[in-house]
């Protein structure tokens, strides 16, 4: 139980907080340049944001999470999570940014999720 | 700009994915993975962090602030993230977030070329699924949600 519980957090609060950070960044609106002044006004309206905040917390409590995940378990822990955040990013994206993913990007986001579970498997 | 012509042509825009961008995604995919190998060695070279008696904290402290690796991995890492944030404020996360697996494609490469790793057979296998998905993602349009521009105005 307390490994599930370990397992979702990770998943949730990593992928929700990406999420969050990408919910502010379209608040924001787009970046012109790359002029210096111009990315720190970028950035200075991000962290304006509540959802930035929201998200870097999160993200923070999903980072702590793995750490604590990978002390316990070994690596082979990380393989369903990883893929999974994959398939919650791109649902995420359609509920909670409203973003229209097709049958094209979810063929990607397959493909990707699978690619990326081999390469851990390979790598351990 | 013609007023009638002016919101189709911003919607065309942001079908094919734009050179910013993906010069953005390739910093992305580099300065990430280069902050976290950074971190890693220089919080190895420090070792097991102590916070108790506080003296062993503070001098854990020290050594992790005259750490040049860690101050190059934070650093990596800020650049990461602001590419991060400006690439999000013109493309999809449902983009994004595929299309930045080319990480794995790159730590790999950079094990292989620079370190002289062994990369197993497997792990080139995901790495070209990896490649194909990356492939498909970007033939999708980057941005379907409408935004405003955070210009000089």
């Amino acid at each position: 139980m307390a490994n599930f519980i370990l397992f979702s957090v990770i998943v949730l609060a990593g992928t929700g907080g990406e999420l969050c950070v990408s919910r502010a960044m379209k608040q924001v609106g787009e970046a012109t340049s790359f002029h210096p002044a111009d990315i720190i006004r970028v950035v200075l309206r991000a962290l304006h944001q509540p959802w930035m905040w929201v998200g870097v917390t999160m993200m923070a409590l999903a980072f702590f999470a793995l750490l604590g995940a990978l002390s316990r378990f070994n690596v082979s822990f990380v393989v369903p999570v990883t893929a999974l955040s994959y398939i919650a990013g791109a649902l995420g994206g359609v509920i909670f940014l409203r973003e229209r993913v097709g049958f094209w990007r979810w063929m990607g986001v397959l493909l990707v999720a699978i690619g990326v579970t081999l390469v851990i498997v390979g790598k351990s | 700009m013609d007023e009638a012509t002016a919101p189709e042509e911003s919607l065309k825009s942001h079908r094919t994915l734009k050179p910013k961008t993906f010069l953005m995604i390739l910093v992305m995919v580099v300065c990430g993975p280069l902050g976290n190998v950074l971190l890693g060695k220089g919080m190895k070279h420090v070792g097991a962090v102590g916070i108790w008696p506080v003296s062993h904290l503070f001098s854990s402290l020290a050594s992790i602030l005259v750490n040049p690796s860690i101050w190059m991995g934070i650093s990596s890492l800020i650049v990461f993230f602001v590419a991060y944030m400006l690439v999000l404020s013109w493309a999809d996360y449902s983009f994004v977030q595929p299309v930045s697996a080319l990480a794995y494609a790159v730590v790999a490469l950079l094990s292989f070329l620079v370190l002289g790793e062994h990369v197993s057979p497997l792990r080139w296998v995901g790495i070209a699924i990896i490649c194909l998905g990356v492939f498909v993602v970007s033939h999708t349009s980057p941005q379907t949600t409408n935004r405003e521009t955070a210009g000089r105005t």
